[in-house]
């Protein structure tokens, strides 16, 4: 199984009606995790790889309701992809 | 993505046992699976606005069509009435499909996922549980349901087919 995370940014705030399809879409085979980050504006999909991909939870998102504006990428610096870059202290 | 993978994992003391029994209506058909009693059943639990579950559809289609003596019949979670049917009519499906809006056959089986789906034998029992979307005229689904098919039959019915 691969687990794979996707983060989407929303514009418009989900309605009532949206949450509860949203909710739903954890009912889906594949889907591990959804998070909305209400004061970001963005959903955290973690999903299974060997059942579904990224176009699939987008619709999914999509037909729920949600206003997705962008994909937010995960990896937001480029030292992030060198192996060997120092460790950023993550304290405040 | 398709899968020919069958899980038993979640209620695996269902397998084996009669299927739990139920009637459900919406406003196009009322259906008893009491009724399908002699036939293999392919049980599927799905909506509309489940994509793997659309994505499975073609699949379920095709089975029905090569194996027109099995029924697959289609239980949609889909409380949107509108929406269910919207899509029944964009998408012609060919197998008995009814809505529960209150999902209250998928708890009666223990699903909390879907697509899932259960085959039923000839005598009521509950043969096999499959998860997430399947390849439904693969090869060994195909065999599986031919043997589980002629296998059930009665004795005369199956002698004059010469099996």
């Amino acid at each position: 199984m691969t687990q794979l995370d996707v983060l989407y940014r929303y514009g418009t705030s989900p309605s009532e009606r949206a949450v509860l399809a949203l909710s739903k879409v954890r009912d889906v085979y594949g889907v591990r995790r959804m998070e909305i980050d209400e004061t970001a504006k963005t959903v955290l999909v973690e999903y299974d790889a060997s059942r579904l991909n990224g176009p699939v939870i987008y619709q999914l998102l999509r037909r729920a309701g949600l206003d997705i504006v962008e994909t937010v990428p995960m990896i937001r610096n480029a030292e992030d992809l060198e192996p060997n870059a120092p460790a950023r202290s993550s304290a405040a | 993505m398709l899968a020919t993978a069958c899980d038993r994992g979640y209620h695996p003391a269902q397998i084996g046992n009669p299927a739990p029994q139920f009637t459900v209506s919406d406003d196009t058909r009322t259906v008893s699976l009491a009724d399908l009693r002699g036939r293999v059943v392919v049980l599927n639990f799905w909506a509309s606005w489940c994509i793997p579950c659309i994505e499975e559809l073609p699949s379920l289609e095709a089975l029905q069509r090569e194996m027109p003596q099995v029924t697959v019949l289609a239980i949609s979670s889909d409380e949107d009435a509108a929406a269910y049917r919207q899509f029944l009519q964009a998408n012609q499906v060919n197998f008995v499909t009814v809505r529960d809006p209150s999902s209250r056959i998928q708890r009666l089986y223990g699903t909390i996922k879907m697509p899932e789906t259960y085959v039923i034998d000839q005598r009521g029992m509950l043969r096999r549980k499959f998860v997430s979307v399947q390849n439904w005229t693969s090869p060994e689904i195909l065999d599986y349901l031919g043997k589980m098919q002629r296998s059930g039959l009665p004795m005369g019915a199956a002698a004059k087919i010469g099996l």
